[in-house]
This record gives C-alpha cells, structure tokens and sequence, in this order.
C-alpha cells in the first residue's frame, strides 16, 4: 500500500521543469524571453534587462542574470561594453552572433546553448544568459563572481607541521587545490549532477593508470543511482554510496586536507568532491586509514611510528577499558593485584551505586558534556568543560556518589578515543564501548569476549566498494603493514597499497638515497 | 538488515537485565583475607581446629578526597581486622565467619598461611589438602611456622606497613632477593615436599619479640623471622636456629651469600661470601651410597678487628681456618636433620634421581635409612679480595 503510494508520481516531481516546456528556441525572441522569465518569475534575485546591440542599435538583445551570483564589473567591461558599443555596420546581420562569440566576448567560457532549459540552469548557476533576436540559440557567459570563503587552515585535522591549507566551500577551487598538487594529465575529473533540485555538482577525481580497476565506473554509478531532491551534506551522500549502511563503521572517509586526498589519490583511491563541502569523500576506506594522520608523514619514522601505535593503544582503550574495569572488579576480583584491589575496595567503600551502573552513568554523562561542548560557541563550550569536568567530577567525588578510580576510567576513556585521528573512526569505536560496557555488566569476560567476537565478525564481513574492509589484516599482505601501526622509512615504501594499487604497485625504484 | 537492527537493539536492552544475576560481587562486599592462621585448641575437652584471619578492613570514611577534611594518610590500625573461630574441621570453623562478617569471605587474595607449633606438631597435611581443594586460595600463600603461643601474634603490630600480613609478605619477598638467614617457602612446595618420600617440607619460622628500642608510639610487640621449622613427613620435627638456617639453605642451594667469622685470639674477622657453589655428588662403598657435597665459596673479608694488612700468607691461612669453620656448621646442620629424622635437604629425592635402582631398595624405608646415611662436606674458600682499595684505616 505505502509502495504503491510511493511508486505514483507527481506531475513534474522527476523534472526540473514543466512538461509543457519549451523544447527548443523559438525564432522569436520575445517568446523565448517571456518562456524564461515565466520560469524565473517571484525570484527577486533574477535580474534581467532588454539592450541594444552595436553602435546603431540595431539587433535587440535581452540579458538575464541572478544578483550576487556574478561579478557586475566583469560583465560591464567584457560583456556590455564590447557589445553595446561595437560596431555592426559592416556585419551580415546572419553573422552577427558568430561575431560576438569570435571577436566580442572577451571572457575565457562561453557556452552556446540550444534549449531554453539548460540556459535557466546556467543562469541559475552564475551565468549570465544572452538572448539575440531572431537567433535559435544563446550564449551564456560564465561570470561566477560570488563571495567565497578564502582557503585557510584546516580546522578538523589540524597538523603542527605540513601544509596547512583546507578545502574551501567551491568545488571549483577544491579541484584546483588538488590539481595544483597533481600536476598531471592523468589526474581525471568527472563531473556529475546529482539531486533534482539542487543540481550539486559533483566531481569525481581519479589518477587514470593508477586508480583501482573498476572502481571509477562502480562510483559513477552507485552516485548516479541516487535519485533524490538535492543532498546539501556531504555526510548524506558518504552514506548513500557506502556498501553497509547500517554498520556503525562509516565504509568511505572525509578529510578537509588537499594533502591528504592527494595522496589517496596516489594510492588508487578515488576523491569524491561535492559543491558547497570544505570536505571531500575518500573511497574506499579501510582500517588503516582511521589510524593515519597527515602529520605522521610529516614527522621522522620513528615518532611518527610510536605514536601510530600510540593511537592503537587509544582504540583499544577506548573501546574496552571501561568495560574491563566493569568486568574485573564484579567478577574477577582474583585477576587484580591485591594492592590495587584493597585501593580501589577503599575507594569504592559505601558508595550508593554497582560499579555497572556507575560507569554507566559516567559515561553518558561524559557523552552530554562532549556533545554540549561541541555545539556551543567556543567560550561557552570552554565553560560548560569546567563546569562539567570540574564541579560535577569533584563534587560527585566529594559527595561520594561516584568513586576516583571510576572517573579517572571514564577520563581515559574518553582522552583515548580523541587519539583517533578520523572522526569517522573516532566516533564509531567511542560508540562501541556502551554495548562492551553492557556485555561486561552482564557476563563479565566472556561478555566482552563474545562482544569483541560478533565486532571482529562484523569488521570481517565489511567491504568498502568491494574491498574488505580488515585490509591488510585480513586478507593479510604483509607489505601494507608498512603503512598500517608503524610507518616505515618514505624511502621503503616503494609500493601501492595491494588492494587499491593492484593496476599500477610500483611506486619507487629502489635506488641509492641520501649519503650513502 | 534491519530486522537484525530490531534484534540487536533488543539484545542491548536485555543485556541491561541479567546484569548481576551471575556471581557478581561488588567489591565493597568482599572481606580480603590476606592471611590464614591454622592452629588446634582445646575446647569442652576436644581438641578442635582454631582458625584466624587476618583481613583488611576497610577505614570509616577512607576513599574519596584524599587529603580533604584532614582524611589522608593510612590511618593507624584500622586498616586490619583479626577474628578466631574454633571448629571440629576447618570447613566449619571458616563457617562461623560469616556469622560476624558482613562479607563474602575472599580467600583468593590471601598471601600467607600461618601454622601454629601445636597444629604443626600434630600434622599438617589436612590442613595443605584443605588449602589445596580450596578453588580460591593460590598456591603461591607462602607458609610459615609460629613458634609459640598464636595468642601474642594476633595483638603484634607491624612496623612498616598497615597491616601484619602486608609486613610478613613485604619481609619475605624482599628476602627472595636477599635471602640469606631464611627463604620463603610456598604452598605449592609444601603440598609437593608432604608427597614426596625423600623430600621432607621446611618453612621459616615467626616470633613475637618485643622490640628494644624505647618508642612510644611502638609499644606493642613486633614479629620477626626466626629460623627454620622442619618437618618429618607432615609433622614438625624441630628447629633450626639462624645460623643453622644460613647453613641449611646453602646446602639446599637457595641463598648465595652469607657471612662467617672467625675469631683468633679474641679479635674477629669477617668474611662475606658473595657466591657459593654447590656440588652433590653419590658415592657407592660397600654397597652402601654415600652423599657428597663438595663446596666453594667466593668472597671477601669485610670486617676485620685487628690492624693489619693481611699477607697472601695470611689470606691462605684465613682461608683453611674459614673452611674449617664452615665445614663444621655445615655438618652440624645435617647432623641436625639426621637427628630430627628429616629429610629437609631431599637426600632421597637426589638419590632417587641419580641411582633409581638404589631408590627401589631404599624407598621403602627410608625414614629408618636416612639417619644412617653417610653424609660428607667438604668446604673450599676463596677471598677474592679484603674489600679495600688502600691500607687499612689505624690509629696513630
């Protein structure tokens, strides 16, 4: 029943326009404008305005643009002074608009358009539309001149060394930050549109000869499968194009880095950029990646290794420690030192709670004040830290309602999880410590174990487009490991990861380097 | 996929019910036990099994803000609760704790077993086989034996840590690096030592003394480590002094350094040996085994009464006369064994390892053969040096 509700379709839903719309130009250019400015009526933003071309006035022309979407002066100096002031004298009036495309128009992009349709679209997009009596077509004059954010620092994966610009807002200067690092004809970007009414663009960016069989075809079409109105978020399309939607694990990850989307791209990955988003998608993604940061590259082998297994550490942590702390102290009192057992047992002496429900408690309350953190403006946040971390830690101490040692698990918990370099990563495994947590009040080890089990299961069984998703892991390659809890030296990482580099592993030659 | 959704949210929400219902236990619902005294009493004319523990107790108020509200630091004697209950078998007498305890009775962080003399005298291997089937208590509890009257160890006070029993095991496991006049023994060893023919068990031995120094806050009686008790099967035979033990465990090979002195005239050297290398070796005469232990200590002299730089002659001489010397206590002891009738040296379990066709005649009885084993020592000294980089500090 609701199916088939969902299946009728509403006149004009799958469209952009009317049915009854104008195929084509028609000769009379009266009609073509009062068919555009029909479509465009009750936008106050559109403007548009009858001129006269060439000195004697001669051939009528009718301009169309939407305010704030072009830059004024530029259409005032390479479009209307040109074309107004010319001289037409000596012109066939047939050739008038071969003329104005060859000679008149001093501006890089102009595109001849046949259908009325298409030139709404190019206005609505910042062009500026040109109509020309008695001609079947018109010109629009790209003359994209809104205001934009300049590139600057990357705020969600900041680095203390590295380059440190962020993809911006405009897909058109997200791709020319990774051409700038790409300088190859080989770097392809695919445009698409998706949404019926948003009409985003989209730009699929891909090394050809070094990007992962099949995998540029697979992301066109699962993106060109989606049928919707418009999607304004980038995190929206990551999951319509994810192969497990319900998994907790996100399959495809964002960064802001130019830096790092190149780099992907040199490892057979394919950028997916998307208008109006200061973040690209990264596909596919695979285990390794959540424990990558840019500064890893930046900094010596060595430092960059430890703190690699630092942040593995940090998973686990924040993925267990909470729930053994839980598990250890009401089941398995004899796997405890005794010391640390008489210290915590002091500790814990005539509080009101189980030490389940303590933790529990402790931990959502953390997630409360993160997530209040996180949405305020920064000074606010800053004070809803104190108050949250200081008043309510100590005071829920003091009041003896929650024991130190409990805290100090939820603390570290929480620190571990921000090791983490990739949000996605970040807060898919934070979230998993509340089912450990439960399994542990409940079953105490074997709880977690059987927890870790059915995660273990579940990573097993994920693919990102097609690739599993334990890679290297499982199916284990020794040679990606290079790359996975240490770095290796840049100088011996000479291949392609092998799932995604398959098409093209070499990626150095072995030769003699630095000194020696 | 989302019916498997629908089933895992279920599943976290019945998580949150069974919480509890397996054999949680808070841990403020636990009574640490960190030591057990096991000794016999008399009681309406039967002799019964006393049981003690020694547990920790949790202080009035401890945990939360230290050092908020003057609470810091371990607060004196609060920290350890003593309790005795008598019972015809010790399952039982473990029993009537949970009549006075608010608590689960948690055997499984207790790291000292105690003997009474009385209880030890009698036997102890019901005891070890209680300890043993117990599924809580580790094998690791080290054993000790209390020489005298458990009445005065139960009011002794420690000197360093909160409790008692956190004070033996401090002293004992400091002593399996140091280890010199005694050497824990555990459970383990003991349950092993009590199976095995040719290889009697031993354990250190504890006393009450009251110590002489003249402090006020230190007015109770203290408990120190005092020899070696040794056992004739499961039963304790007698014990040996300090010095005797000194000698006992070099000859077991579990301590490395020792001292001996001489005395020459009236003045007195001492020599500290810093290795001891320790050789059994089976001779067979007239079908009868000897057992020969052949000896060499390596060392050097660290305190001498008289002032003078000692020769290369003086040091040969020093040498033979501190062989001697160790020869002689070393015989001692085992004439102490021998006398006791315990085999806590494992003489059978050596010969049994060494000449097991030897073992098949002896085995049987072998607590009549045994003090009529041929046992000979042989001491070789080395000083490797006299401690002192230049002449020795004298008087004008």
């Amino acid at each position: 029943m609701l199916g088939r509700l969902r299946r009728k379709k509403k006149p004009g839903e799958n469209d952009n326009f009317p049915d009854n719309g104008m195929q084509v130009f028609s000769k009379n250019m009266d009609n073509n404008v009062k068919y555009i400015s029909e479509t465009l009526s009750k936008c106050c933003d559109v403007e548009s305005r009858p001129i006269k071309l060439g000195k004697g006035a001669k051939v009528d022309a009718y301009i169309f643009f939407v305010d704030g979407m072009v830059d004024a002066d530029f259409i005032a100096k390479n479009v209307l002074k040109p074309l107004i002031l010319l001289d037409f004298d000596k012109t066939d009036r047939t050739k008038v608009p071969t003329r104005i495309y060859n000679q008149l128009l001093t501006v890089s992009t102009v595109t001849i358009e046949k259908a009325p349709d298409a030139l709404i679209m190019k206005i609505l997009s910042g062009h500026l539309g040109i109509l020309i009596e008695n001609e079947r077509s018109a010109f629009a004059v790209a003359a994209i001149g809104w205001e934009e954010r300049a590139v600057e620092e990357s705020k969600a994966e900041t680095v203390a060394k590295g380059p440190r610009a962020g993809f911006v807002e405009s897909i058109r200067i997200n791709r020319s930050l990774i051409r700038r690092i790409i300088k190859y004809p080989g770097l392809k970007i695919e445009k698409l549109t998706l949404g019926r009414i948003c009409n985003t663009e989209i730009n699929i960016v891909y090394i050809e000869g070094i990007v992962m069989e099949g995998l540029v075809r697979e992301v066109k079409e699962r993106i060109e499968r989606i049928d919707i109105d418009g999607i304004v978020n980038l995190g929206m399309l990551q999951e319509m194009i994810d192969d497990s939607t319900f998994s907790v694990f996100s399959q495809s990850y964002s960064t802001e880095r130019p830096d790092r989307a190149c780099s992907c791209l040199l490892e057979g990955r394919v950028v997916i950029a998307m208008d109006n988003s200061p973040f690209v998608i990264v596909a596919p993604a695979l285990i390794p990646q959540f424990f990558q940061s840019a500064e890893d590259y930046s900094s010596k082998y060595v430092i960059a290794s430890f703190i690699r297994l630092l942040r593995f550490v940090g998973l686990n942590i924040t993925v267990m420690l909470s729930g053994l702390y839980v598990a250890i102290f009401s089941y398995h009192h004899e796997m405890i030192p005794t010391e640390l057992l008489k210290t915590v047992s002091q500790a814990r002496e005539q509080l009101p709670f189980p030490i389940f429900l303590e933790m529990l408690m402790l931990e959502i309350a953390f997630e409360i004040l993160r997530e209040a953190g996180v949405r305020l403006p920064r000074p606010v946040g800053q004070a809803v830290s104190f108050v949250g971390a200081l008043v309510i830690g100590q005071a829920a101490v003091a009041a003896r309602l929650v024991s130190p040692p409990s805290i100090i698990v939820v603390a570290l918990t929480a620190i571990a999880s921000f090791t983490i370099p990739i949000a996605e990563g970040a807060d898919a495994h934070r979230l998993l410590r509340f089912p450990v947590l439960l399994a542990a009040g409940a079953f105490g080890l074997p709880g977690i174990i059987a927890a870790l089990l059915m995660l273990l299961v579940h990573y097993s069984g994920l693919r990102s487009f097609g690739v599993p998703y334990l890679s290297p892991i499982s199916p284990f390659s020794l040679s990606d490991w290079k790359d996975f809890l240490i770095r290796a030296p840049s100088n011996f990482m000479r291949t392609r990861p092998v799932q995604t580099g398959k098409s093209n592993i070499r990626r150095q030659k072995r030769c003699k380097l630095g000194g020696k | 996929m989302a019916n498997r959704i629908r089933i895992l949210l279920l599943i976290f929400l019945l998580l949150l019910i069974p919480s509890g219902c397996w054999d949680r236990r808070e841990t403020e619902q636990l009574l640490l036990v960190d030591a057990l005294v096991f000794d016999t009493a008399m009681i309406d004319n039967s002799e019964q099994y006393k049981v003690t523990l020694i547990a920790s107790k949790p202080s009035p108020g401890g945990g939360g803000q230290m050092g908020m509200g003057g609470e810091g630091g371990a607060p004196q004697g609060a920290m350890q609760w003593t309790a005795s209950a008598y019972g015809q078998t010790l399952d039982e007498a473990m029993l009537k704790f949970s009549a006075r305890a608010p608590r689960y009775l948690y055997l499984d962080h207790s790291r000292i077993v105690i003997f009474g003399e009385a209880l030890a005298r009698k036997g102890v291997s019901e005891a070890i086989d209680f300890l043993v089937r117990s599924r809580a208590t580790r094998l690791r509890n080290f054993i000790l034996i209390f020489k005298g009257n458990e009445a005065g160890l139960l009011t002794a006070k420690p000197e360093f840590e909160a409790d008692l029993a956190r004070e033996l095991f401090a002293i004992l496991e400091a002593s399996v690096r140091e280890g010199d006049y005694f050497h824990p023994n555990d459970l383990n060893i003991v349950a092993q030592d009590i199976l095995t023919t040719g290889q009697d068990p031993w354990a250190p031995v504890i006393e009450i003394f009251t110590p002489a120094h003249g402090n006020q806050e230190n007015t109770g009686q203290a408990v120190s480590i005092k020899g070696t008790a040794l056992f004739k099967a499961d039963k304790l035979a007698g014990f040996l002094n300090e010095e005797e033990t000194q000698s006992f465990l070099m000859l077991k090979r579990l301590a490395n350094t020792g001292i001996y002195f001489l005395d020459i005239n009236g003045e007195k050297v001492s020599y500290k040996y810093e290795q001891a290398k320790v050789k059994r070796k089976l001779t067979l005469e007239n079908s009868k085994v000897n057992v020969d232990y052949d000896i060499t200590l390596q060392g050097l002299i660290e305190e001498v009464h008289f002032y003078t730089e000692l020769t290369e002659d003086e040091i040969d001489k020093l040498e033979k006369m501190l062989a001697n010397k160790a020869q002689n206590s070393l015989a001692k002891v085992i004439d102490r064994c021998h006398e006791l009738g315990s085999d806590a040296l494992g003489i059978g379990r050596f010969i049994h390892a060494k000449e097991p066709k030897i073992w098949s005649q002896y085995g049987k009885d072998w607590a009549k053969i045994y003090p009529e084993m041929n046992i000979n020592v042989k001491v070789n000294v080395k000083i490797t040096g006299t401690a002192l980089g230049s002449k020795p500090i004298v008087p004008e």
